[in-house]
């Protein structure tokens, strides 16, 4: 977490939205837009004497305004967040629960069936290290041990390599990246980033 | 699916049975039909409780079994029954005419964010490197277990524990792998709307609550975030919720309230690391509050108190075990050379302050809690509140800003993939104490009390 990020980097991929909220709006959140920029303003404009009579008495102008103005942006924007959020269910509702395990790994560029692999092959009370080959993609890089360290629960990661009883690389062999392992055997090859090869070995005695 | 589902639904009944019993505890019994208190406050209580509770037991070692989640919601469930006389009904405040839209409009929107929810997988980063690891681990290691949390396994091992509580209701109820820890977690914001409602709607305007309320429930920020299952907006609706309580006590003097300032303290304290400072402000700043209105601050002293005595047990244990976070493993706030690093201030603050008033986040809601502000202090009646609200905002930024300042990680990096979650705490707090600042209610009831 704490690496600035590199240059490998591929834009939009890092993410802060809902897992399918729709990037742009398009005809039908542009045509919700100017229908609840309409309404909004049609609040604005002629609800003002209506907010005030349901307020108290003693409102003042600054409260009818503050009343008024957010319930016209609200009535404004509530077409198009909630129709946002109507499309992720829409596409996130088709993923199957075993795919749904590991799309947090897909976001990072992470191969997450590669990593259930893995997860098959080393004993639960094993210890493994990983480490990723340099030339990968930050994502990859800064997120590859924090997922497994997630997926393979409870299998512990060591911090350091003399310490694991498996090494996993992504992306070179372990003798590439220097770490001492018996011979590695390829897991399989990355879908989602270059066909990156992945390799476990067992570690050196 | 619809097995996971029903499980669930029993779970967190029990979560709103022991919510009744936190409620009850503090002198209050909702009506029976009276859905704001009933399902609300009582699920958000119930989750405080729950998770408060919950650490505490992990931490003594018990691995929360299913039953041993609905035990802890029965046995606070049945303190509650304990305590017979005193209790007060809150008031019911009818909404009419045109108003109703509002509140069906808010009770739309947040079930449109529940069943997103609920079929949104467990993909944020911070949701299954932080919090979603560790209670994937007390399942399959049952319990706490130090070898596996100070492994390079979990990122902010030394994060407290009620976020993985309330996910280990999904996990236990619906077995591991779950897909409902997202809606499970996101339950407590989906609660928010109607517990604010509850807490507030006697003391403030309807029409200005349901406003408020419908720009919280539409933030774009916190659905967003919700769906991403991070902490921020649960310490958020924890802190939301201890702040409008405590100052209703200094308000009104009942000591329900400031149990109940305590309960969702508490909660925030185990929720986040920033939730201590936050409180500690919070607390403080109702301590000066009471003494300027010639009441005792002893109680608040008390509330922090048992505040602390909840959060110790998992600080010496995770010291014990020598467990880090993203931080410390930097090498802590202490290695950065404050007067080097002087520059950030200002970037940081700036990047405070657009994400705090970032239409595209908030919508109107900043801007209510803003201009709130602006009108309490310019009335007698609500200065006081709105002196807290300013203070206890400003406070919590300004303790967002020397993190920033003072951060071993690289700060470009850390404020672009946390600026945005962390000004929730604040935002959320000013909107929650703006229905109280734009003036008192209008054609409440007042309270019914039994004795």
């Amino acid at each position: 977490m704490d690496g600035p990020p590199a240059a490998r980097m591929r834009p939009g991929t890092v993410c802060c939205s809902m897992l399918n909220l729709p990037s742009q709006p398009g005809t039908t959140g542009f045509l919700l837009l100017g229908l609840g920029a309409a309404a909004g303003l049609a609040l604005l404009v002629f609800g003002r004497a209506h907010v005030r009579g349901r307020l108290a008495p003693d409102a003042g102008h600054s409260l009818t305004s503050i009343v008024t103005v957010g319930l016209a942006v609200s009535v404004a924007s509530a077409p198009f967040t909630t129709w946002r959020v109507l499309e992720d269910i829409r596409r996130t509702a088709p993923i199957t629960a075993e795919h749904a395990r590991y799309v947090g790994a897909e976001t990072k560029l992470i191969d997450g069936e590669l990593v259930e692999r893995i997860a098959a092959l080393v004993p639960a009370d094993q210890t493994y290290h990983v480490a990723v080959d340099p030339r990968a993609y930050v994502e990859i890089r800064e997120s590859l041990a924090l997922w497994m360290g997630y997926a393979l629960v409870p299998r512990r990661q060591a911090r350091a390599p003399e310490s694991a009883d498996w090494i996993v690389t992504w992306g070179a062999t372990p003798s590439r990246l220097g770490l001492r392992a018996r011979e590695p055997r390829l897991v399989g090859r990355n879908r989602l980033a270059d066909d990156e090869p992945v390799y476990l070995a067992r570690a050196s005695p | 699916m619809i097995r996971d589902l029903a499980a669930l639904a029993v779970a967190n009944g029990a979560v709103i049975a022991a919510g009744h019993g936190v409620l009850r505890v503090g002198g209050i019994r909702p009506a029976a039909g009276d859905l704001a208190w009933t399902l609300g406050a009582a699920y958000v209580a119930g989750a405080a409780g729950v998770g408060v509770l919950g650490s505490l037991l992990l931490v003594f070692g018990l691995p929360l079994l299913w039953w041993q989640l609905l035990l802890l919601c029965a046995t606070v469930a049945a303190l509650g029954l304990l305590r017979r006389g005193g209790l007060r009904t809150p008031a019911r405040v009818v909404t009419v005419g045109w108003e109703r839209v509002l509140p069906a409009a808010i009770l739309v929107v947040l079930s449109v964010l529940a069943i997103d929810l609920a079929v949104q997988p467990l993909w944020g980063d911070d949701a299954w490197s932080i919090w979603g690891v560790k209670a994937v681990a007390i399942v399959a290691l049952d319990g706490l277990d130090p070898a596996f949390l100070s492994s390079a396994s979990v990122l902010s091992a030394d994060y407290p524990l009620v976020v993985p509580v309330l996910e280990l209701v999904a996990l236990r109820f619906s077995g591991l792998p779950s897909e409902l820890v997202v809606l499970q977690l996101g339950l407590v914001f989906c609660a928010f709307p109607c517990a604010l409602v509850a807490f507030l709607r006697d003391r403030s305007r309807p029409l200005v609550l349901w406003t408020v309320v419908l720009a919280i429930a539409l933030a774009p920020t916190l659905q967003i975030q919700v769906a991403s299952a991070v902490a921020d907006v649960t310490l958020a609706v924890f802190f939301g919720l201890a702040g409008v309580a405590g100052w209703q006590w200094i308000e009104r003097g009942e000591g329900g309230l400031l149990w109940l300032t305590g309960v969702f303290g508490a909660a925030a304290v185990g929720t986040k690391a920033e939730g201590a400072v936050f409180v500690a402000f919070l607390l403080g700043a109702l301590a000066v509050a009471a003494a300027r209105r010639g009441r005792s601050p002893a109680g608040v002293g008390v509330v922090a108190a048992a505040v602390a005595a909840t959060a110790a047990p998992w600080v010496l244990w995770s010291r014990a075990h020598e467990l880090g976070n993203a931080v410390s493993e930097a090498g802590g706030f202490g290695s950065t050379d404050l007067t080097a690093a002087a520059e950030r201030l200002p970037r940081a603050a700036a990047a405070l302050a657009w994400e705090v008033v970032d239409p595209t986040s908030w919508l109107a809601l900043a801007a209510i809690a803003v201009a709130a502000v602006v009108v309490g202090l310019r009335h007698h009646a609500g200065r006081g509140a709105a002196a807290y609200t300013l203070f206890v905002s400003v406070a919590c930024l300004t303790v967002l800003l020397a993190v920033y300042w003072a951060t071993p990680l690289d700060f470009d990096y850390h404020v672009a993939t946390s600026v945005r979650r962390v000004v929730t705490v604040p935002v959320v707090f000013a909107a929650s104490m703006a229905p109280l600042l734009l003036g008192p209610s209008a054609g409440a009831e007042g309270v019914a009390v039994d004795r």
